[in-house]
């Protein structure tokens, strides 16, 4: 078991630092992301502003916290971005019978394949949701404790791992259906609406669905609430770890799709 | 000792039959007009620990999937497969450490990076210790001379190069079993003559198994002692390449040039042709020897020169692949 996880570590390590040198063969491809993709954050932003400065409050939350949400939600966004890209495109993996080669390597398939295309360019993703994020701490004067800065630690690992589990499934469904992708577009929409702002805005059955349906509501919403001390919490437990207790339930879940949907793989013709 | 037994085993594929145009489409929303086929159709055989065979047929015989799921890639519908008595579907992670997979069609090498960066990252995954993983590369590069590319990203490689890269990376874990899908499929003579090379030398070294798919009748008679001819899924033929032309075609052929013409008949052997002073003899093997029929002829008549024709492979090839199981 233990040298198990030191040989998936170690691989880990290879991976990303593989990842590295072949993004750094295309470099202006890179430069040209870290530039231009901030962009649309920057105005997803500039929106919030607007909107507070013209109502004063959204869902009963000030311009302070909501920064703080804002910049949680693209912070968790761009480390999902940057582990579960590839996930997007599944489909086209499997209708053109790219597995074949994680197949015949002695090593777990999903772990080859989340590690092998591991996407550099998702920093230009994390780099706004770190300056917002910062920002946002700034204004609610968010105290930098260590057990403050475990605790969103906690919670971007969990907010990571359900946003990867809901793309890990949506593109396990092209196992059945055999068709490139699903549901991509309206998942990331949806990240966005739920994530960015506060679930209080929404009436109160969609609150109950994204709280225990499809749980996105944890991903920022509930951990924001219990770190900023904005009350409502109805069990004494912090958020972050139900955040994470549901990432690591769903990640799992999803593995467990994965590879189910593995046994109907049928390569392709060569 | 049985490396590889395969028993019954079938493979089937859900073939989904479209209706044209919009209205077939419309209607292919509701209905679906599923077929099951066949791609492999209960076939059986066992392979021998250091054998070269030659699996071929025709396009869409068969045989990429039998490879594919001799290698754990797909599941057989049903059957057995073992390889070293392991079952490449249930012991996935241990088989593949022993079995090594080049599809001529597909690299798994990294096309962003210099090729030996690839052969880095299997010695990882496969944790190949650094002697052996240093021996195994000087050996190939004796056959292969991939250090005159090994730093080139892979990207720029030429086809050659790229599947001598691909021939390594599959051998660099030093596996029993060595599966190649048409591995000279596309190549020029100098890079198929070296691949033949290297398949023979790590037969002959290490006792490699291995199975070879191709078009390439060329790589069969330079290797393969074993013929496995699949077709529509099932096989039809199996054994030495030898025996085929025995069974298929017995006959040769005397081309006899005289100083004049003249017409010698002879009761074992067939004329098939006589322009101006050359003749041209078909007979059997099993009937009379090119000796025997040279020394009869000569005897009624001088013999300025003569040539032995066997039966050409790709004709035999091309019965063989009209037979029905």
């Amino acid at each position: 078991m233990g040298r198990t996880i030191r040989y998936y570590f170690s691989m880990a390590i290879t991976f990303t630092r593989l990842s590295v040198q072949s993004g750094l063969e295309y470099p202006i491809n890179l430069i040209s992301w870290i530039l231009v993709n901030p962009i649309q954050f920057i105005l997803g932003f500039a929106t919030i502003k607007f909107v507070i400065e013209q109502f004063g409050s959204l869902g009963g939350w000030g311009y302070e916290s909501l920064a703080f949400l804002y910049g949680l939600a693209v912070l968790s966004h761009g480390f999902a971005v940057i582990l579960f890209i590839q996930t997007w495109y599944m489909g086209r993996h499997i209708i053109h019978g790219e597995y074949d080669t994680f197949i015949l390597r002695p090593m777990s398939v999903l772990f080859q394949f989340l590690f092998q295309y591991l996407n550099l360019i998702g920093i230009s993703d994390l780099i706004p949701g770190l300056i917002v994020f910062i920002y946002g701490c700034m204004k609610v004067q968010f105290t930098c404790s260590i057990a403050n800065i475990l605790l969103v630690i906690i919670t971007v690992i969990g907010g990571v791992l359900i946003r990867g589990s809901v793309w890990l499934f949506c593109g396990s469904l092209s196992f059945w259906t055999q068709s490139p992708t699903h549901f991509i577009d309206f998942t990331l929409e949806l990240f966005d609406r739920v994530t960015m702002y506060p679930l209080s805005i929404y009436p109160r059955a969609i609150q109950v669905f994204f709280t225990f349906i499809l749980p996105l509501g944890w991903i920022t919403f509930y951990p924001t609430k219990d770190l900023l001390g904005l009350g409502g919490s109805v069990i004494p437990i912090n958020m972050a770890f139900v955040t994470l207790g549901i990432g690591v339930l769903m990640f799992t879940l999803s593995c467990v799709f994965f590879n189910i949907g593995m046994r109907r793989y049928e390569s392709a013709g060569s | 000792m049985k490396i590889i037994e395969v028993k019954h085993v079938v493979k089937e594929y859900k073939k989904v039959k479209k209706e044209k145009g919009l209205k077939g489409a419309i209607k292919n929303l509701f209905v679906q007009n599923v077929e099951y086929v066949r791609a492999v159709d209960d076939i059986s055989f066992d392979i021998e620990q250091g054998d070269i065979v030659a699996y071929i047929g025709p396009n869409g015989a068969g045989k990429s999937t039998t490879v594919k799921m001799l290698s754990g890639i797909l599941r057989p519908t049903s059957g057995d497969i073992l390889i070293d008595g392991l079952s490449p579907q249930k012991n996935r992670k241990q088989v593949v450490k022993n079995i090594g997979v080049v599809f001529g069609q597909r690299s798994q090498l990294n096309w962003d990076l210099r090729l030996g960066e690839s052969f880095e990252l299997l010695k990882r995954i496969y944790q190949i210790d650094d002697e052996l993983y240093q021996n195994n590369l000087a050996m190939f590069n004796d056959i292969l001379e991939i250090n005159k590319f090994i730093d080139t990203p892979v990207r720029q490689l030429s086809l050659g190069q790229r599947m001598r890269g691909d021939l390594v990376a599959a051998m660099l874990h030093s596996p029993k079993v060595l599966f190649l899908d048409e591995p000279t499929i596309g190549l020029d003579v100098e890079a198929k003559y070296a691949i033949r090379k290297f398949i023979k030398e790590i037969n002959e070294r290490n006792a490699t198994t291995i199975i070879l798919t191709t078009h390439d009748l060329g790589d069969i008679q330079e290797l393969c002692k074993r013929l496995i001819i699949i077709n529509e899924g099932k096989i039809i033929e199996d054994g030495s390449l030898n025996e085929l032309i025995d069974r298929i075609a017995p006959y040769r052929e005397l081309i006899i040039d005289f100083y004049s013409p003249v017409h010698i008949p002879h009761p074992k052997a067939e004329i098939v042709s006589m322009n101006e002073a050359r003749t041209v003899y078909k007979f059997k093997k099993d009937e009379i020897s090119a000796a025997q029929l040279i020394e009869d002829i000569s005897r009624l008549s001088p013999i300025k020169d003569i040539s032995l024709q066997e039966a050409k492979i790709d004709d035999i090839i091309r019965v063989a692949y009209k037979m029905k199981a």
